[in-house]
């Protein structure tokens, strides 16, 4: 007898069907066969066996013809929706990668810009206006040719002005405290800020040289001009009379905001967690909308008189978002003549999608029309009906519409900024 | 399939993406087939198969075999129908219990199989769990090598082979059965 047993022959025979033996072990098979009847015979039963399965399946299934004409014809039909899925995952792939790379560019500039600050600011750094990433930041309009803007040369923030030349450069705030985030009231009079002058974040409003500073809210709560993202930063009320301030008292995403005389006289609290409050053109009114933390599947529309008075609910979340949906960012804007708000609403009705949509509505709830929907971003609008202009995002770049508020027209594929290209 | 062919059906180009089809429909019916053992529900897998990998172009390696990992496509597709084909045949047992209707007999392997001992081992065939008889279908259908199957199933060689032993086994077994 060879050197395996009778058992390793049977694997070695197992192996070999499989075209996995080894030549080593094929040599101690082929000697143990030689002298080994009865694996010989397992041998032959097992060939018999594979012999049997072949002529098996071939007896099944050769017989039958190759797939039809519809195969081809099905698959022709049916790749233009493959083609348009994969264009719009490469797409969101992009846009991911670019959020990625954005979100480490703020990361990389935030600790960047806290190793560079003196450790004097570095101890009241968590307030808003020393957020800023910068040393200088200036208001995007000169009022009255100054330019207000923020710098850090002093060692800690503080709001400047300047002429549009760069010529008398005039340091308004001047206190050991950070001070900025400077927004300029529609006269161009006043200039808003944040400061912590007194312990706590709070607003102020100053002349333009820097005199008669006004506190806004008297309380110890941390107060912000920050806006969330697609607000207006139209703060001030067209006549310069009030404010809206915001205030997080939970450090969380809960925002409540306040309507506030210019004077700090006034403070009247809006629903919790409003957002996106915008002015009506003639000052008269303010619209926003409500959005419950806790349940995000809640969303409305509010009016309400430029007192706060009046507050009243146009749009309620039934109409608008259905079960398992969750209101994301809401970006309002009024109609010039004021009778209606337009707003882009971003919602995820199902899981890992988005869906952007543009709403026209009458300021007494009534007409609401959905002028636009996508389920890629739509970033923002300009104009209103009848000629109201959006751009959607493809895998190839920004595709503008038009609608009259019935009919959608395509404009053409532009990418103003040229990220896409 | 180069890869300057492929980049094109990545594309979408609708030539290319017809000579994919053309050149490997035949291979893929064959394989769903075999899989399915129904020509109706074999030609939706092939269907399904190209759309599918269409949509997963991005994710073949340049340099792998293509036809294997069309072919690992196939077999998804192919379990997925077999897994709704059990649903269905479950739904369809319940009503028949509920309604007692008389069921239909869904392979008539007598009227396919030249003799009795070729419908005797179709029977021994049919009664193997998936798991184990669609190796033994690429094995001694496809003819392919054990390393392929492997990488079509995505387990390892050993498993294949053992599974095909397993599969032989109670083959024999069965086959033994019926001659009693």
């Amino acid at each position: 007898m060879s050197g395996i047993t009778h058992k390793q022959a049977h694997r070695y025979l197992s192996a070999a069907a499989d075209g996995i033996l080894r030549d080593d072990q094929r040599h101690l098979l082929d000697a143990h066969l030689r002298e080994c009847a009865s694996c010989r015979t397992e041998a032959e039963k097992l060939n018999a066996l594979e012999t049997r399965l072949k002529q098996t399946f071939q007896t099944r299934w050769d017989v039958q013809d190759g797939p039809s004409k519809n195969v081809m014809a099905n698959i022709r039909s049916r790749t233009g929706r493959v083609r348009m899925s994969n264009r719009l995952k490469m797409g969101l792939r992009f846009l991911a990668g670019a959020v990625l790379l954005l979100v480490l560019v703020i990361v990389f500039n935030a600790i960047f810009s806290q190793w560079r600050k003196s450790p004097a600011s570095v101890a009241t750094s968590t307030i808003s206006p020393t957020g800023l990433s910068t040393t200088v930041s200036a208001t995007p309009q000169p009022y009255n040719g100054l330019i207000a803007f923020v710098s850090e040369k002093s060692g800690n923030s503080e709001i400047y002005t300047m002429h549009s030349d760069g010529t008398n450069v005039t340091n308004l705030t001047n206190k050991p405290s950070n001070d900025g985030n400077p927004i300029w009231s529609p006269d161009g009079k006043r200039i808003a800020f944040e400061s912590n002058r007194d312990g706590h974040v709070h607003i102020y409003t100053m002349n333009t040289d820097g005199s008669g500073v006004v506190r806004l809210m008297n309380d110890n709560a941390d107060d912000q001009l920050g806006l969330h993202y697609g607000e207006s930063t139209n703060i001030w009320s067209p006549d310069g009379s009030k404010l809206i301030i915001t205030r997080n008292p939970s450090k969380t995403d809960y925002l409540i905001r306040y309507i506030v005389n210019a004077d700090g006289s006034g403070a009247i609290q809006l629903e919790d967690n409003a957002i996106s409050p915008v002015w009506s053109q003639d000052g008269k009114q303010i619209a926003y909308a409500v959005e419950n933390p806790q349940n995000t599947n809640r969303f409305q529309v509010y009016v309400a008189n430029a007192d706060g008075s009046n507050r009243h609910a146009i749009i309620n979340n039934p109409d608008l978002l259905n079960a398992q949906e969750n209101a994301g960012d809401v970006v309002m804007k009024w109609s010039t003549d004021g009778q209606y708000i337009y707003f882009m609403l971003t919602s995820s009705p199902y899981e890992d999608g988005m869906r952007w949509r543009i709403f026209q509505v009458n300021i007494n709830g009534k007409n609401a029309i959905q002028l636009a929907t996508s389920t890629s971003p739509i970033d923002g609008w300009s104009g209103e009906i009848p000629s109201l202009v959006y751009p959607t995002l493809s895998p190839q770049g920004w595709n503008w519409f038009r609608t009259d508020g019935k009919n959608k027209t395509y404009l053409k594929k532009w990418n103003p900024i040229g990220i896409l290209d | 399939m180069d890869s300057h062919w492929l980049e094109q059906c990545r594309e979408g180009d609708s030539l290319a993406i017809e000579k994919m089809v053309h050149i490997y429909q035949n291979d893929v019916y064959r394989l769903a087939l075999s899989i399915l053992d129904d020509s109706d529900e074999a030609e939706d897998g092939t269907q399904e198969t190209f759309l599918a990998a269409l949509r997963a172009l991005d994710s073949f390696r340049a340099g792998a075999a293509f036809k294997t990992w069309l072919f690992s496509i196939t077999v998804n597709v192919c379990r997925s129908q077999l897994r709704g084909r059990k649903s269905r045949s479950r739904v369809r047992q319940i009503l028949q219990g509920l309604f007692h209707l008389r069921s239909e007999d869904e392979h008539p392997e007598s009227t396919a199989m030249k003799n009795e001992a070729d419908a005797e081992l179709w029977r021994a065939i049919r009664s193997l769990n998936d798991k184990h008889r669609i190796p033994v279908v690429l094995r001694y259908y496809h003819n392919l090598p054990v390393a392929d199957i492997a990488d079509m199933l995505d387990i390892p060689p050993g498993t294949v082979h053992s599974r095909l032993n397993h599969a032989r086994e109670k083959l024999r077994t069965l086959l033994k059965e019926e001659q009693k």
